[in-house]
Order: C-alpha cells, then structure tokens, then sequence
C-alpha cells in the first residue's frame, strides 16, 4: 500500500498580517500514521483547517487519493472521507451516545426513526470499537473527556472516514485512556485508514509515527519517515531551529525557611489528609493521575473548595482560607489549567487581563489610573517577552504560549506568595514551554514559592526541586529531584507506597 | 437542561436502589411537573366546589387551547435553540387579515387560505431574518413580535372586526360529541407534535441543531432550512389559534393574543425546555401550559385579584428554573 492519500502542492494561505502557510508541500502516504509537529503558530492548525474545509487556501492545491479537491465547507470534506476530532471536542454533549453517533444519520424504518436499530446499530458500533465499557444510552455529558473522544472517533470509523485528523487527541486524556486510544489507532491502521496526528509531545510521535511533517513559521521544515536514529531531540531542533534546554534551572534558586504548612488537608473523598511543607525558593510539583486529587488539592488549598478537615499555616501562621478571595488576601496565586474558560477573559484586551487580579493597585485618590495600567502591562510584556501586537489585542487571538504567560503577568501583577499552578504547558509548544519553566524559576529565586501540577513527567523532572505523587486523594511518595525517576513516579502514582528505605 | 436522563439502570446499586429510582424520576422535569399539577389539583378541589365541575374544565381546556396550539411548534423550535417571540402578534395580525378578508366578501375557504399563509410567510420571515442577516433569534423574534403587533394595530384601525358568516363561526363553536372542537384541534396538535418530535428524522433534528449548531451543519443537517420552516410552521399555527379564535368569538380585537408569547415562553421553561436548546419535550411544554392556565383558573375561582397572575407566574419561572440549577449543581459537585 503505497499509494498517497494526501498530496499539498505549494498551500499558501495569508491572514492580515501573517503568512500562516508559505508555498507548503508535502505527501502523506495511505494508512500511514502521519506525525505533524511544530511551534504554536507553525502553521498546524491552518493546515488541519484547510484539509477539514473550514477554510481554503490562497494559493495552492490538495489532492486526495490523485484527485484534486477544494472543499468549500466541512461537510465537503467530510463527504470525500475526511473526518476531524478536534481538541474542543464538538459532541452534542446533551444527547446520548447512540444519537451521538447516528448525527444526521439516524436510522429510520417506513420514515419513522427506529430506535430499536439505532441502539442497536451503537451497540455494535462500539462493540467493534473495543469500546464495551462505553453504554450506548449514557448522555454523553456523562461521559469523561477521554470517553467522549473515543465516541467521536467510533462515529468516523461508522462513517468510513478514509482519512482521520486527531488535533492534540491526548491533551486531556488519562494515561489509562491515552493507552486505549494507541489501540484504536492501531485498529484503524489495520484498516486502511490515514491517520493526520497532531502533538506536542514528542514521545507520542515516537510511539506512533510512520511518517512526520515539521513545520515552522509556516514553512514546510522537513516531511521524513520516522526511523529508531530520530530523536526527540532531534525533532526539537527541526521545530525550533536550534537546540533548547530541557533544563529548567533546578537548583539555581536559593531554597529558603517554610513558607507554607500543609497539615492534614482534606477535601471531602478527593483530598484526604494531605501533608506537605512548602520552602522560599522552591518549585513542589505534583504528580498522579488525572482524578488522582492533583487539581482538587490546588483548588481546597485556593478556597475553590471546601477544606473539610486539617489546617494551613502561612509564614507559621494558621490561616483559614473559605473562598478565592481570602486566598488572594493571603498572597495565594492560583492558575487553573483551563485558561480560557477559568482564568482570561478571552474578549478582554491584554493591558485589563494583566490589570484584573490587581486592579485595587491602580487606584490613586479615588480614581483608576489607565496610565498605570498600561506601564505594568508593557513591563511584563516585556519581561515575559509576550508576542502581540500591542497592549489593545485581545488574549482570544493570542497564541496558547503567550496567553499562558497573560495569564502568569496577571496573577505576579497581585505580587504573591504562593503560585498555584496546574498543567502549565499545556496546548504550549516546546519553545514557549521552556520560557514558562524559566520564567516560574525566576519567580521562586525571588524568595517565593510554586506549586505546580503536571501530566508530564519529563516536565516535572526538569523543573521541579520536589515532587509529591498523589494517588486517589492521598499521598504515595515525597521524591527529591535527585530521586525522579519516571518508573518511580509511575509505580507511585497507580497507588503502590514505597516502604521507606 | 432539566430533563435528566438517567439510564444507568444496570450499574446502579443494589441498596437503596428504590430511593434511588424515585430519585430519577423526579429529576424528570415531566414527572415532577404531573405530580405537582395533580397536587394543586387537589388543593384547588378543597378550597372550593367549583374546581371539579365539568364545566370549569370546559372554560379552563378551551382557556388554554390558544397557547397550547402554538406553545406545541414553539417547544420544536426551542429545542433548537431558536426561541419565538412572535406567536402572539402573528395570531393578532393573520387573525386580522383573515377577518378583513372576510368582511370584503371573500367566501370562507379562501379568507381562511389567506390568513394561513401569510402566517407561514411571515412566521418564515422570523428564519429569513436569522439565516440573511445573522440575528440572534430573540432580537429577530423581538423585531417582528412589535411590528406585527403594529401591523395588526394599523388594520383594525384601534377597533374590532366582527359580523362574520355563520359558516366561518361554526369553526370556533361546534362540539363533537359534546366537546367544543377548539379543544380537539389543540389535542390533534399536541398528538402530532409528541409524534413528530420523537419519529419524524426532520423535527427530531431539533436536539441536535440545539445541542450544537456547528456539530449538526457538519453532520450535514440543513439548519437553516429547519430553521425557517420550523419558524414558519409556528407561524401557520398561530394564524390558525388567531382564525379560530376570531371564530369562537365572533369579533378579532386589536386585543388578541396579548402577551400569549411571554406566557409561553415561561410554560417551556417551566415544562423543561432549555433556553439554550437541546433538551426538552413536547409533554413538559404542555404540562407547563396547563399549569400557567390552572394559576389563571385558581384566581378567578378564588376570586382573587386577576393581576396577581403574572406575580404568580413569574415566582413559578424563578421557582422552577433556580431549583434545576440547583439540582444541577449539586449533581455537579458529587
């Protein structure tokens, strides 16, 4: 099986300001797995858009399977075989599976709807699937994120999709999940299908790819087989265009007295008697599994959710934190990893986004000052090198990167003591990932402190001075950086406590 | 957003399964309504002896046919996600069309053909609008609910119009088999509305266009076509409500259907129909028109000042809708 199954002959596509595709051109052999990798702004999400139909292209042709397309809207695309799962998930989250995958399709008997054969139908559909856990009446609401993607995915193999784009498929998936997901990929290579892979994280390209496609600034970098001689490393200098540190400074910060006493914390089920001291200077990470408490430790610790027993002490000084705003009057900072529904307001501009959890610091005689609203967004602009094109953009048109970075210049604008912080690089290209970990261990050398929960082991190890594992509320393990090891993590992390040698 | 289906039957546990069960149920917005009907039913029927009377129910059926004709393709079009603020100004303006048509001595089946469909044009028009120019359709629907209310002003001149053939009355007042048939034509809509709902692949596309509109267009579901003929048949229907009820009374007022579409919108709600679409049924939004109308029943039974009907109502709305999020959040948060 040799044949191409998508051919871009010079796609070029310009938005005001920006050529987000220049002259690429590259093939994507039929049912092979197809790795496309590059910065935020490379040009990727053109792509998907242009072969999904969402949007075409200025200059340039796509052929499929030898036959030139132009697709006018999505469901073009998707006649012609082209199925997309996109990161923001597209479900009709309100009705139930069944309804989810008959979309437009529903089964119908003399022209009445038959939903003997539509549950049927979905039962099967998901038997074949491999997804039997799955019911096929539960509202997909109900359902995890993970689950939910894998619907989505069983809806385009019921539709015969021929080719199959999966935009940062694992970004909120469970490593139990992202596992299930392999599989069905693998089905779906065995059937022929062509699989577009979008990610950032390079292990996944490793595992997966047949083929890979770097892009960069919008240019096509390099279109390669993947063999076992190329490197993650290797996949990062084609991305960045010169070497980047997977090195964040660990160490260099001067690790001082307690800052924070965890005792005993517990919220409810989801965190139960958590213990921990937090030094100046330090980064603590937290590892665990996606439900394992990480995120619900970060929000009881921040007031978004009832402590239910045991006690905080900040500066040696027991605080009793109820709400958010108790939390920011103890110069807490609290980061949550869905920035753009919980954190930025997306239709605000970048000078009121850094300006919002510290707008009490720019009132003078009664009056806002807009004048220091300005000067303290350029300063961070500029010390965090934020890429816009000035103080009035919107964070919605921002990249993932530099609205992290946003996001991190409104919360150090309240000056605090602790920074909260869960997934921070998530949806964030290598490059910027790398500012972010630098920019957080600035933040501690300055006599602070950071919490910080990630899915990313690599990321954990490189970044952070200690690391808890949290398993089904609890902790499982304490790890100095010295003693990271991603098996170790993984062992604490599925629930087994090393016995203390 | 209220009707919570729950269909984890196999999975549930054994303990407590009962309570759990009655639980669910009452998570549907149907159930809980039936029960609460039947409840104040009760009540009504102590506090006075004139509640159980087969003519109160009469008054009370012929009462609510108007709103519950149009409340029916009101509820499909919700579900979708597009809201309908025009049915109580398109039954003024068609009922009125259709009245002048007659007082011009055109014979009764053409007058009636007249009012009909320029209730489906103009009903259309609310989908025009939504598809051309990109309105929302509460601000379309807002739109044309004033100026088809005006519209309907300007052509009975600040008066009524009546003296209509008795073959075009009979419309509104004959009984079949002792039942008044304004109460049979809203059963036949109701009946038809529930089938079509649930059987019919067109109107069933309802939840997903409500669910998500981008979602369904790339399912290749035509939303803009459902939009406009949805919005027209709720147009038709309204003409129709608006007709029979020149019929029934034998005049067309300048009067007819005032705030019908506020009523109706806050019988949708209460009977579980989401504004932002996707979730409801044809059954909730009748059982919230009953309701609306038993308040108005329990008032003049009690002799109660008429206005505090709206008071009433607007508590139920706020009532019924914060305890849904309530619910939900609850549900959310275990």
């Amino acid at each position: 099986m040799e044949n191409t199954a998508i051919k871009l002959k010079s796609i070029t596509k310009v938005f005001p300001g920006v050529r987000a595709l220049n002259q690429v051109s590259f093939e994507i052999k039929e049912g092979d797995v197809h790795c496309i990798i590059g910065e935020n702004g490379a040009g990727k999400s053109t792509m998907i858009k242009i072969l999904a139909g969402v949007q075409g292209c200025d200059e340039g042709q796509v052929e499929l399977f030898g036959t030139p397309v132009h697709f006018k809207s999505p469901e073009d695309a998707k006649k012609a075989g082209i199925g997309v799962v996109y990161q923001e998930l597209s479900n009709f989250m309100h009705l139930d599976v069944a309804s989810n995958l008959f979309a437009g399709a529903v089964p119908t008997k003399r022209g009445r709807i038959d939903y003997k054969a539509l549950y049927q139908s979905a039962r099967e559909i998901l038997d074949a699937c491999g997804l039997d856990y799955i019911n096929e009446r539960a509202d997909m609401n109900t359902l995890s994120l993970g689950s939910q993607q894998m619907v989505e995915i069983a809806a385009l193999m019921h539709e015969n999709a021929r080719v199959v784009i999966l935009d940062e498929p694992t970004s909120a998936l469970t490593q139990v999940e992202v596992e299930k997901l392999f599989e069905l990929i693998h089905d779906m290579k065995k059937k022929g299908v062509t699989i577009i892979y979008i990610s950032h994280r390079l292990d996944e390209v490793v595992e997966l790819a047949d083929a890979l496609t770097v892009l960069k600034d919008g240019e096509h970098v390099a279109t390669m087989p993947m063999t076992k001689e190329i490197t993650k490393d290797d996949m990062i200098r084609y991305m960045v265009g010169r070497d980047v540190a997977y090195e964040y400074g660990v160490g260099t910060s001067e690790i001082g007295e307690v800052l924070m006493e965890v005792e005993h914390l517990s919220s409810g089920k989801a965190v139960s008697d958590i213990s921990f001291e937090l030094h100046k200077g330090e980064i603590l990470g937290i590892a665990g599994l996606e439900g394992s408490g990480r995120t619900e430790l970060l929000e009881t610790l921040f007031g978004w959710r009832e402590t239910t027993g045991g006690s905080v002490k900040l500066h040696g000084r027991e605080v009793s934190i109820r709400n958010p705003y108790d939390a920011k009057k103890n110069r807490l900072a609290y980061i949550t990893k869905e920035r753009k529904i919980l954190g930025l307001f997306l239709n605000l501009d970048i000078r009121q986004n850094i300006a919002a959890a510290s707008t009490e610091r720019y009132v003078q005689g009664g009056t806002v000052r807009y004048g220091k609203i300005a000067e303290n967004a350029k300063k961070y602009i500029a010390a965090m090198s934020i890429k816009c094109s000035g103080l009035a953009q919107k964070v919605l048109n921002l990249s993932g990167g530099n609205q992290q970075k946003v996001l991190l210049s409104m919360w150090l604008s309240a000056d605090p003591d602790v920074v909260l912080i869960d997934e921070p690089t998530r949806g964030v290209d290598v490059g910027a990932k790398a500012e972010i970990h630098l920019l957080l261990r600035d933040v501690v050398s300055k006599g602070k402190a950071v919490i910080m929960v990630s899915s990313e082991m690599p990321e954990l190890m490189a970044s952070c001075d200690r690391v808890m594992v949290m398993y089904e509320g609890r902790c499982t393990g304490m790890l100095n950086n010295k003693e990271l090891r991603e098996e170790r993590l993984m062992t604490m992390a599925s629930g087994y406590t090393e016995s203390p040698q | 957003m209220s009707v919570v289906k729950q269909k984890t039957g196999k999975v549930s546990p054994k303990n407590g399964q009962l309570s759990e069960k009655i639980g669910m149920l009452l998570q549907k917005r149907e159930i809980s309504l039936a029960i609460l009907l039947v409840l104040f039913a009760l009540c009504l029927s102590i506090a006075t002896p004139n509640f159980l009377q087969v003519a109160n129910f009469r008054v009370l059926l012929q009462g609510m046919a108007t709103d519950m004709m149009i409340a029916i393709p009101m509820c499909i079009s919700l579900i979708a996600g597009n809201i309908d603020f025009s049915g109580g100004s398109a039954l003024c303006l068609n009922g009125a069309i259709c009245a002048l048509m007659l007082n011009q001595g055109l014979p009764v089946p053409l007058a009636i053909l007249i009012g009909l469909t320029s209730g489906f044009l103009l009903g259309g028009l609310n989908g025009v609008i939504i598809n051309k120019l990109g309105l929302t359709p509460l601000v379309a629907t807002m739109g044309t609910w004033m100026a088809y209310r005006g519209a309907a002003l300007v052509m009975l001149g600040g008066g009524t119009l009546s003296s209509f053939p008795e073959s075009f009355l009979v419309l509104g007042r004959a009984t079949i088999l002792g039942i008044p048939v304004t109460i049979i034509y809203m059963l036949v809509i109701v009946v038809v509305g529930i089938l079509v709902l649930k059987y019919s692949n067109f109107f069933h596309n309802a939840y997903y266009i409500g669910s998500n509109k981008a979602s369904a267009k790339l399912a290749g579901i035509n939303v803009e076509r459902f939009t406009v003929i949805t919005y027209a048949i709720t147009g038709t229907i309204a003409a129709f409500a608006g007709i029979i009820l020149s019929a029934r009374l034998g005049s067309c007022s300048q009067n007819a259907g005032e705030s019908l579409e506020f009523r109706n919108v806050v019988a949708l709600l209460v009977g579980g129909v989401s504004m932002d679409g996707g979730v409801g049924s044809v059954l909730g939004a009748m059982l919230g028109v009953v309701l609306m109308q038993m308040v108005g029943n329990a008032i003049t039974l009690l002799y109660l000042n008429a206005s505090y009907t709206k008071v009433i109502n607007g508590c139920i709305l706020i009532l019924a809708v914060g305890l849904d999020v309530m619910l939900k959040k609850k549900k959310a948060k275990a």
